[in-house]
Formats: structure tokens, sequence, C-alpha cells
């Protein structure tokens, strides 16, 4: 058997000690806190680098529930007007990015609750398992749309701030407003159905 | 939950560096002998890597996108200015009527009840000015004004003054010194005759 695995040991170029993840988190953090007070003081010039720092984030994020770029597009210009309209109500009791992230994450499910062109764009997007899963397979990029299909928006939304931005589940609670334990049973079933469609990953409990 | 599957649920946050320190070091232990799970921890690694190769965004759509919110940021601005500009007159048009009603009305009222001992009313008799002493209870006052058969027309005034009217047959004289001669009474006057 291997030597057995270490976050240290992790190779993705992800920033793996936990301390210098936070200290980098923070100091982002700070960046963001600044240009969200210019913001309240109505400050056109900072809000417009915040669009810059969110739009590819909001994309990647929302492009995996919404499935539809250009609705994505309208939807992060939604989600960053409403920035620009409650900074002034931002509390400072979590990472700018957690509320951004939040406001983006209730905007597209109000959408897909509520907006004709969101259910129809989904319900274009057969959710299923891939029949050319091939089992032991490395991963490409080519995958990341199947994975979009086999898991739920909900589902997908904690897949991906855990794996692609590197939240800690704490943090996606509080991000998508649900208790700890539905953030880890979200997870758990994504681990799942990712198992199913590649015969990779979590055992049953 | 035994410690397997708890290490299970956490190995995502442990493959992405979020775990606190006692969680961490409880997955590095459970990692020493658990070869199941150091298989799930390569799968999620596997997993992590895919979700960072996501394609970057579009920069047409972002171009347009962000112009789009510019001019969306400006346009709030503009109707905010317009609307501004749109009430500002009317606005501060009703603001001064409104002081100048507040202005002229209350005054002119309160010019009728503050009047001075030199004031005179036009009334059909004669028109006492009479100060009660500090704290007379007003069954005194009312009793002192119905024994001389008048009625006050207006008061008390800031100064605390009342105007009393007399009946034409009642000689004012007498009813001045009466009235002088009433502890409750502070001051009592005739008013010049218009």
């Amino acid at each position: 058997m291997n030597r057995p695995l270490r976050s240290n040991d992790i190779p993705l170029g992800i920033p793996c000690s936990v301390t210098s993840l936070r200290e980098e988190a923070n100091s982002v953090n700070q960046l963001e806190i600044s240009l969200i007070r210019a913001i309240v003081q109505e400050d056109r010039g900072a809000m417009a680098q915040l669009y810059d720092i969110y739009y590819p984030r909001l994309q990647r994020f929302l492009v995996g529930i919404i499935q539809d770029r250009e609705l994505v597009a309208e939807l992060i210009n939604d989600v960053m007007m409403v920035v620009w309209q409650k900074a002034a109500g931002f509390r400072m009791q979590s990472l700018v990015s957690s509320w951004i992230f939040g406001i983006a994450y209730r905007r597209a499910m109000d959408g897909i609750r509520k907006d004709q062109r969101y259910r129809t764009v989904l319900n274009e997007v057969p959710r299923q398992t891939p029949t050319d899963s091939s089992l032991n397979e490395s991963i490409t990029a080519r995958d990341l749309n199947v994975f979009m299909k086999v898991l739920t928006p909900e589902q997908l939304a904690v897949a991906q701030l855990t794996f692609e931005f590197g939240y800690s589940y704490p943090e996606i609670a509080q991000i998508l407003q649900i208790p700890v334990n539905t953030v880890k049973t979200r997870m758990f079933h994504a681990r799942k159905s990712m198992q199913k469609a590649y015969g990779l990953g979590v055992t049953d409990k | 939950m035994s410690s397997h599957e708890e290490v299970l649920e956490f190995l995502p946050w442990f493959v992405n560096g979020t775990l606190n320190e006692r969680e961490q070091s409880m997955v590095n232990d459970h990692l020493q002998g658990c070869r199941e799970c150091n298989e799930e921890v390569k799968v999620l690694l596997e997993t992590s890597k895919l979700f960072h190769a996501s394609p970057e965004p579009s920069p047409d759509l972002f171009g347009q996108a962000r112009s789009e919110f510019l001019q969306q940021l400006q346009g709030r601005r503009e109707r905010r200015a317009n609307w501004a500009r749109r009430w500002m007159i009317p606005a501060t048009m009703a603001a001064c009527l409104v002081v100048a009603v507040l202005i002229v009305s209350p005054v002119s009222r309160q010019e009728e009840s503050f009047g001075t001992l030199g004031n005179s009313a036009s009334s059909s008799g004669h028109v006492i000015q009479l100060v009660f002493q500090p704290d007379t209870p007003e069954k005194s006052i009312r009793s002192l004004v119905l024994g001389d058969q008048g009625h006050i027309i207006s008061g008390p005034t800031a100064q605390g003054v009342y105007r009393l009217e007399l009946p034409l047959d009642k000689d004012p004289q007498w009813v001045l010194e009466r009235l002088r001669n009433h502890p409750d009474v502070q001051f009592a006057e005739l008013e010049a005759s218009p």
C-alpha cells in the first residue's frame, strides 16, 4: 500500500497549507472589503473593479447550475446590481465572496423556480448517467459537462464551492443558507452520482 | 457514526484543505490504515482537478455584459438625478407653503391670546384684565367670575391674563375693588375704552 495521502500532498497547484490558504483569503477579503466600502460611497470605479473580479468566478459557478451562458450573463448583472444596492447592508460577518456567492445562488434558484426560460434550458439538458463512461479512466475537462448533467443544481453547487472555489463546509452552509449536515448530505449524494457515472468514488454507508 | 464514516464525509474538505486542525488530524490518523479512504482521496483529487479545468468565460459575453451593467448603473444615477430635479422645485414650493401657513396662521391666532395689558377689545361692556395667583383652582376662578355675572372673553395669555367682560349694568369700579381684595387675585385693572 502506498504512503497515505495527506493534504500537503495534493498535486493541484492549489495552495494546500491551510494557514497560507487562509492568509490569502483574508488578504483578498480585505481588498474586497475596501471595494465594498467605496461602493457604499457610490464609487462606480470600485463597482467596476469588483465586477471584473467576480464575473469570471460567478460565471463558472452559475454555468454549472443554469447551463446557459447568456442567461448566466444576465443573472450576473442582476447579482452585481444587488451588490451595488445592498453594499451598505453588508455587515462584514462573512467573507465578501461568501456574501456574493450566496446572492448568486439564491438568484439562480429563484430563477429556476420562477422563470420559464431557466426551466426550458434545464429541461433541454438531459440529467442522466452517461452511457460511454469507462471505469477508472482518467477524468478530463470534457467530462465536466457530464458531471453537470448527473448532479442536481443543489448538489453541483456544493461540489463546485468545495472543489473549484475551496470553501469549507461551514462556509458553504453559510453561502447556501442550509445546515452543515445538509451540506454533507448533498456532497455524499453528489459523490454517489459521480460514482455511478464513472464507477469511481464513495462507497455506500 | 463510526470514525471511518465520519472521515469519509470529511474527505472532500480534506482535499481542499479547509478542515480545522482537529478534523484534519483525525483524517490523517485514519488514512494511515484505511485503504478505501486513500482510494477515495485519489478520486476526489481527480474530481477537484476536473472542476479546476472548467472553461474560462467567453470574452465577448463578458464585454457585452459588463458594458450593459455599467450602463445600468449610469441609468440608475441619471434616473435618480432626474427624479431629484423633477421633484425638487415642487417639493421646495410645497415646503415653503407649509412654512408660510405655519408662520401666518398660528401666530395670528396667538397674537389674539398673547394680548398685552394695554390691549383693548371690542366688547359691549367694560372689560377687566385679571391675573390670578398661581395654582388658583379653576373652581375659584369660575366662582369669582360668575359672582360678578361676567364672562371670560379670552385668556389666559402666556402671562396668565384673563379678560373678563362685565354686564353693562355693573359698576366696573365696584367689581374691580372687590376683585383686588380677593386673595386669589394678583392683578385686576380696567381696560381702557376704545
